[in-house]
């Protein structure tokens, strides 16, 4: 398709918006395009697959814009994108004829963003309380073993922010693996000591991660 | 794929493609089926109880309290079930009185009526536990037809739609156990007609944040 909403957008910012960007597929107003995409959904939910393209057209840019004001990964946003068309074509029937696809689309977007964060939060929870993801559970899930890692490499810098007594202790526990024993005898204090400073430095980790740790060097 | 370049719909729609997705006469032919089947579940369990059963009760009191009831269940139903032509569904608001009024207004219709014909007194061998159990059974496939069409479709409050959406259930069943059951002494009708309708609601409310909430 030769005509691009952006860069009709773009002429029309610089001035240079010629007679091509009043075609029949071309912007009007904004007000004309974003009825001409209402209709356009409510004929793909009518089955009409060639509707789709106009959806597109006027959507994918502000969901663009949309997102680049909530989000900096520009790889995030596309696959957000994409996955926001994905709900869109799943519940294509739903579309109430006389609703805003771009609303609808944005809210889209936000609810799968809210979702994935749920789900971040959740992870981090779940590694920082030092309950061991299920192996197998993120061998069969590509995506999850993907924010596995990222969440490790997270858990390895907010590690680095703690003082070395805490990060030691977590260390030797959670990272090596050793009884609080084993971990008092190497640190010269009781088990219990172990375990008052292991609960601190992971009170402090969660911190870190929530973003609310004052960092007291 | 970048989503900038003038052929990426085309690659993104051929992936959609893919992706099962039902037209708007599949969808309408699909909730026609379940909420169909669904009905025909409820009316089976209805005459299998024994149908309309007007016991000691005048004829008047049995078209006044059960049109009265059919209506505001059908009010309640309206406002949980459809979105009010908006995509994000009906404002909290509607939802929330929806979920106080319904059960209170049921109540007190059937009861204000009967006690004008004099129909409360105590009857101290139907504490209500049956028609809390045909309500309950009435109710299951409706409820779960319902969820099933609209799982994975709520952006905005979930689990208030669910809620909403369980008591709306609770409310239409009570117009089948309303035309059954003769009795309208206060603590059955809250054990038989009222508890059903708050378990349909509490459970939709669970399903809701789980089940309705679109997770992309």
């Amino acid at each position: 398709m030769g005509f691009s909403l952006q860069a009709a957008g773009a002429r029309m910012r610089a001035g240079t918006m010629g007679a091509r960007d009043m075609s029949v597929t071309g912007v009007r107003s904004a007000a004309w395009t974003e009825r001409h995409a209402d209709a356009a959904m409510v004929r793909y939910g009518d089955g009409d697959e060639a509707a789709f393209s106009i959806v597109y057209e006027v959507t994918a840019p502000t969901l663009q814009r949309f997102l680049r004001r909530r989000v900096r990964d520009a790889e995030y946003i596309e696959d957000l994108v994409q996955r926001t068309f994905l709900q869109m074509h799943r519940h294509r029937a739903r579309f109430i004829p006389g609703a805003s696809v771009r609303k609808w689309a944005c809210t889209i977007a936000v609810r799968m963003l809210i979702t994935e964060i749920e789900h971040r939060r959740m992870l981090q929870r779940y590694l920082v309380t030092g309950v061991e993801a299920d192996a197998a559970a993120r061998d069969a899930d590509p995506e999850a073993e993907c924010v596995g890692h990222e969440l490790a490499a997270l858990l390895e810098k907010a590690i680095a922010r703690l003082p070395a007594r805490h990060a030691r202790v977590i260390g030797m526990v959670r990272g090596e693996g050793r009884s609080t024993d084993e971990a008092a005898e190497r640190l010269h204090t009781t088990p219990n000591g172990v375990r008052i400073r292991l609960s601190r430095a992971l009170s402090a980790l969660r911190k870190i991660l929530r973003g609310d740790w004052d960092d007291p060097e | 794929m970048t989503l900038n370049d003038d052929g990426a719909h085309v690659r993104l729609f051929r992936e959609l493609s893919a992706q099962p997705s039902p037209t708007r006469s599949h969808a309408r032919a699909i909730a026609y089926g379940a909420m169909g089947t669904a009905a025909s579940f409820s009316l089976s369990i209805f005459f299998l109880m024994g149908g309309l059963r007007q016991g000691p009760r005048p004829t008047t009191l049995v078209l006044l309290t059960s049109m009265g009831a059919a209506l505001l269940a059908v009010i309640a139903a309206r406002v949980a079930w459809s979105r009010g032509g908006r995509m994000l569904g009906r404002p909290a608001q509607a939802l929330w009185l929806v979920i106080a009024m319904a059960p209170l207004t049921l109540f007190l219709w059937r009861y204000g009526v009967s006690d004008a014909f004099g129909m409360t007194e105590e009857w101290l061998d139907r504490p209500g536990w049956r028609c809390f159990r045909w309500s309950l059974a009435m109710g299951a496939a409706p409820f779960a037809a319902l969820f099933y069409l609209r799982r994975d479709t709520e952006l905005v409050h979930p689990a208030l739609v669910g809620t909403a959406m369980g008591i709306a259930v609770g409310a239409l069943v009570w117009v089948p156990v309303d035309l059954w059951c003769p009795v309208a002494y206060a603590p059955h009708l809250i054990l038989g007609h009222v508890l059903p309708m708050l378990i349909f609601g509490a459970v939709g409310a669970l399903l809701g944040r789980y089940l309705l909430v679109m997770r992309g």
